[in-house]
């Protein structure tokens, strides 16, 4: 066996206890309990940070309005973080138009987001405190089911994050992952292993997030920070999945590309620097399983893309430009005598029952979702599914690869 | 304050983990068996047409000037060569990805293989003599494992194979299998130094030759094809 070998099998060793591990955990679920009323209407805080976000301020801020709710019981607090277009006027004329609700705007020079939520946190009144990206927008029930769920150590209630009105290929693919991925949040949550907690909409207890010190810059990725500060606190992260929170997706893949690549750095700088709580019993299975799969996440993607292009693509494709050279170009005899001569026996069975093992875990969880998304599964149609299995992780694989070769970069320049 | 970790969970993974590749593993082993079943099969089939082909050349060379029942003959030669060379080609891969375990049963085979080339490309020889044929030519190919231009030689000659279809007959000898004292033997006698040496019908060639220079010499060997009128 090559060394190729060697790591290509660790690396499906713990990709499969990985899968077989959180399967585990998504049978041993059971029922949820029963939602109960909410009886009380506590203050809620809803802070919007906005850098140049006209387009869709306006909807983002009217579907807090129209949240099912007292009136009187949600501020809303609109931070405009040095927008140069017409941000700050959309929300004066909001104001303008919605004369007996609590709304109000903050305006600063441009300094990021973990600042704007830091300046609502400031001057935020409720007992529980939201934070709603300027390209989201709630769903009416949301909040009304969210806030039943903060009980004991809770200190973050997370919504469903679904792709608000996938058009293109990209986005109705993303809806797909959407749900796959909220639902691996449930399954986490079930034994508290969350690592994020997303701008669309995430609850959270403003007493807890004013002790823990409010929103740091976290690798510009505020939420990954603050879930897993809140996870040394050894407080509760819960998902939900009957509240809805509707966010723009990329609808390109530049855009999805520097998305992918602030979330992904951000994932792996931030646990990197909470390190400490790496396979350290006391802070239980987050320390155990979700630490060393963020951490390793990238690394095993990228091998496997790296080991997937090399002997997928690269190597058939680089023997048959060879052969065509070799030939002198002669493409017409190589076609005229093309051979299929290959049995059943020709396969690879190792490697096939890994693959079909992963599908069959891959589909089951993909259905699952969607039974408890309450969504149907081919609701975007089934070209953006196949996608979706079989070619857009090759696609965040390589995104991956670029993230490690350029922090492997910038790492040897720091060592200068 | 301890946060609770559930062990046994971890442990079911583990054993899951475990089970999945052990299955993966034996439903590897259980293939590569059928794999030196299947091409034992095959060796057996090709054992029976190399008898039937050597009976067939006995008959025609006791019933001398027949001649004209050549063709027949250097027909199913063509076929069984043919089959020769599917087999081994398999057996190649299959020698290439096997576990230790079933090793001996491949060395064996691939033993076995390398006789039935060299016992194909003498008898070939001796049909062509008999026949007096001279269209068709031979090519001894010395090929080795840790050998840099062997794949792309071995290319070049299946493209010519594709050219001249039966005019050509092609026998590839694994020089690595010192084992046999037969490839030692052929080794000492074309005094094989370096890998690819093509032997074509009894000219040798050391070391690579490219797609030009081999159409050169080939078609000095034919005459009438047209693939060697063109430029």
């Amino acid at each position: 066996m090559s060394a190729v070998d060697v790591i290509t099998w660790i690396i499906f060793i713990i990709t499969i206890y990985f899968a077989f591990f959180w399967l585990i955990t998504f049978l041993g679920m059971g029922q949820e309990k029963k939602r109960k009323a909410l009886k009380k209407f506590p203050l809620v805080s809803v802070v919007i940070p906005a850098f140049n976000e006209e387009e869709t301020i306006t909807g983002t801020m009217k579907s807090v309005v129209e949240l099912d709710y007292p009136k009187n019981k949600i501020q809303i607090i609109v931070v405009n973080d040095g927008s140069t277009d017409s941000t700050e006027k959309k929300v004066k004329d909001f104001i303008k138009k919605h004369p007996g609700r609590k709304i109000m705007l903050i305006s600063q020079k441009n300094s990021g987001k973990w600042v704007c939520m830091n300046a609502g946190l400031s001057v935020a009144k409720g007992e529980f405190f939201a934070c709603l990206d300027a390209d989201s927008f709630v769903e009416r029930e949301t909040l009304k089911r969210m806030l039943p769920r903060f009980v004991g150590r809770t200190a973050i209630v997370l919504p469903i994050m679904k792709v608000k009105n996938p058009e293109n290929m990209l986005q109705k693919v993303q809806w797909y992952e959407y749900i796959v991925n909220m639902f691996y949040k449930k399954i986490a949550a079930y034994i508290n292993c969350v690592h994020v907690a997303p701008g669309p909409f995430s609850l959270y207890r403003t007493s807890v997030l004013r002790k823990v010190g409010g929103f740091c810059y976290g690798y510009a990725t505020e939420d990954l920070e603050i879930a897993m500060r809140l996870q040394k606190h050894n407080y509760r992260i819960v998902q939900t999945m009957d509240a809805e929170v509707y966010t723009i997706a990329p609808d390109n893949m530049r855009e999805l590309y520097k998305q992918r690549v602030r979330w992904n750095k951000g994932s792996l700088l931030n646990a990197i620097s909470y390190r400490e709580m790496l396979f350290n019993r006391a802070y239980g299975d987050f320390a155990m399983i979700q630490m060393p799969l963020v951490i390793a996440a990238g690394f095993i993607s990228a091998v496997l893309i790296v080991i997937f292009l090399y002997y997928g693509l690269l190597k058939p494709l680089y023997n048959l430009a060879k052969k065509v050279v070799l030939v002198r170009f002669d493409i017409m005899t190589l076609i005229m005598n093309i051979q299929i001569n290959s049995n059943i026996l020709d396969a690879d069975f190792y490697r096939l029952v890994i693959a079909v093992f992963t599908l069959v875990i891959t589909i089951t969880i993909f259905v699952a979702a969607h039974r408890h998304s309450k969504e149907k599964i081919v609701k975007y149609g089934f070209f953006p599914l196949l996608i979706y299995l079989f070619v857009y992780y090759i696609a965040l694989g390589l995104i991956w690869l670029a993230i490690l070769k350029d922090l492997a970069i910038k790492k040897s320049r720091m060592r200068w | 304050m301890v946060r609770k970790l559930e062990k046994s969970r971890y442990w079911m993974a583990a054993v899951f983990t475990a089970m999945i590749f052990a299955f993966g593993l034996s439903v590897g082993m259980l293939a590569e068996q059928q794999r030196t079943k299947y091409v034992t099969e095959q060796y057996q089939e090709q054992s029976n047409e190399y008898e039937s082909l050597q009976l067939q050349y006995a008959y025609l060379t006791s019933l001398s000037a027949e001649r004209e029942n050549c063709p027949a003959l250097q027909y199913s030669l063509n076929i069984y060569i043919q089959h020769l060379e599917d087999t081994r080609l398999k057996l190649e891969n299959y020698h290439e990805s096997s576990s230790q375990i079933n090793k001996a049963e491949f060395d064996t085979l691939k033993r076995q293989y390398i006789l039935a080339e060299i016992k194909a490309w003498m008898f070939t020889q001796k049909v062509q003599e008999s026949c007096n044929e001279t269209d068709i030519v031979t090519i001894l190919n010395f090929h080795s494992k840790d050998c840099e231009r062997c794949d792309d030689e071995g290319m070049i000659l299946s493209y010519f194979k594709d050219i001249f279809k039966d005019k050509l007959m092609i026998f590839s000898i694994d020089m690595d299998y010192t084992n046999e004292p037969m490839v030692t033997l052929l080794k000492k006698t074309y005094e094989v130094e370096n890998y690819p040496t093509l032997i074509i019908d009894s000219q040798k060639i050391a070391g690579f030759i490219g797609t030009d220079d081999l159409k050169n010499v080939l078609c000095a060997h034919y005459q009438n094809e047209s693939y060697c009128e063109q430029k």
